[in-house]
Order: structure tokens, then sequence, then C-alpha cells
């Protein structure tokens, strides 16, 4: 099965994927999965340019690429607890009772005197 | 014994790996790093191109006298055309493939990406660019050193 009939099996029946490279690819449902040969390819050059010895470039490129994953994954995480914590509903009483709207029953007839 | 190798200048060596990414390397004598930095380079800039297709590198406008007069105005358009640029003559291909096309016909025969799908085309090139220039700059400083 060669990457174009994959793709085009993936692709949703309305987007017809025939021209890679002119048409963008259809991942939208699967793009975090690209970071990772992104973080691959960013290891593998740093490590190339640090390394005296080649010979060490793969370990160290496959260490700098698990702390990548590991940072990204911890990061990522981090930030959906921030967003979660901001999303959620008020549930202090008082704040509650400010918010509700005052029925005619619970008005206070104004004083007369 | 022969002699040893004259050494490349440095400006050459610079030169040469932004033409050809790893190709520094392969001048100053290290040629497993050469090989292994450009097809790295390569391939993530060829595979951002893939994902979001050719439209996610594009030239800022170069109208009549605007870069020249307003540099940093046309830059702060697409600012990430730096980092692509920086991949070597390659990413120069999508915008003539781009310019080739009559402007009516843009939408039809070469598709712009968008949302994730752009963005993660357009990083991929980008990096790719950002990396062939730590390798650019190393690759340089080695030829200074004599290749060490």
């Amino acid at each position: 099965m060669t990457v174009l009939t994959l793709l085009a099996d993936i692709a949703p029946d309305t987007y017809a994927y025939t021209r890679p490279f002119i048409q963008p690819a259809p991942l939208w449902d699967h793009w975090p999965w690209l970071l990772l040969p992104l973080a691959l390819g960013i290891s593998i050059v740093y490590k190339c340019v640090k390394c005296d010895r080649m010979a060490r470039v793969p370990k160290e490129a496959g260490e700098l690429f698990l702390i990548i994953l590991l940072v990204m994954a911890a990061a990522g995480a981090g930030l959906v607890g921030l967003v979660k914590f901001l999303e959620r509903e008020p549930t202090r009483p008082s704040q509650s009772r400010l918010i509700a709207p005052a029925t005619p029953a619970t008005r206070t007839a104004p004083s007369t005197t | 014994m022969p002699p040893a190798p004259r050494p490349v200048p440095s400006p050459i060596v610079a030169l040469v790996a932004w033409l050809v990414p790893g190709a520094g390397y392969w001048l100053v004598g290290q040629r497993a790093r050469g090989l292994t930095v450009g097809i790295t380079v390569l391939t993530l800039f060829v595979g951002g191109l893939w994902i979001g297709g050719l439209r996610v590198v594009e030239a800022p406008p170069m109208g009549t006298g605007g870069p020249l007069r307003y540099p940093l105005q046309v830059i702060q358009q697409r600012p990430w055309f730096i980092g692509q640029f920086l991949a070597g003559p390659i990413s120069l291909v999508p915008v003539i493939a781009k310019n080739s096309v009559p402007p009516g016909e843009l939408a039809v025969r070469l598709p712009a990406s968008h949302v994730r799908v752009n963005e993660i085309g357009t990083l991929y090139t980008a990096i790719a660019g950002m990396l062939n220039l730590l390798t650019i700059i190393d690759a340089a400083y080695r030829a200074g050193r004599g290749g060490k």
C-alpha cells in the first residue's frame, strides 16, 4: 500500500487527495503525530553540531528526542490543566447569589417613613 | 606521503553549506556529519512541503521599491520566510512555482492549506532552515580551525 493510497483512505470522502505537494496532505486530524519526526530531526541535527565524534550522535540524539517528547507532554498537560482551571464554573454561594436576578417575592417594599 | 589538502576558506564553506545543506561539512572533510545533516534538513523541508503543500513557503510581496524602502514592514508580513530561506535555494522552488501560476487560477492549481496542516508545514520548513543556519555556522567555524 503506497503512502498516497494510505492517505486517501484516511481523508474525508469530500477531499480527493490526488496531487501530493500540490494539495495539503489530509492530516488535520492526526497533526500531533507530526511533531514526532520534527523532534527527531531537531535532535539529530543538534547533536551532529554538538558532538565531536559522530559515533556518539545516535545515542545522544535518542536521549534528546525523549527529553523533547517528555517536556512537550508535560507542557501540554500543564496547559490543559491551566485551561480547565480557568474554565471552571463558579461554585461559591455568595457569588451565585449575586448573579441570580431578584424575584418580586424577595423584594422588600420601600419604606414610607 | 600525499600533500595535505588546502583548507577551504570559511565564507566559501558557509556559502556551499547554504547552497546544499550538509555540503559545508563535506568540504571540511566530515562526510558522515555532512550526509546526516543534509539528509535530515532536506527531509524536514520536503516533509513540510508534503504536509502543507507548496504554498506553505511564500515570499513576502516584492512590489516596486517595497523591500528596499520598507524592508522591516515587508519582512514582518511573512517573517517565517527568513527561516525557510535559510534551507537553501530549494526554498525558492515553491515561490517560483506559485509565481508561475496566474493569480486567478491559484486556488485551483495550487491550493493553500489552512489551520493545523498549514502551521505544521510552515513549522517544518522554517525549522529546517533554522537548523541549516546552525550547521552553516558550525561548518564555517570548523573550516576556520582546519576542519576540526
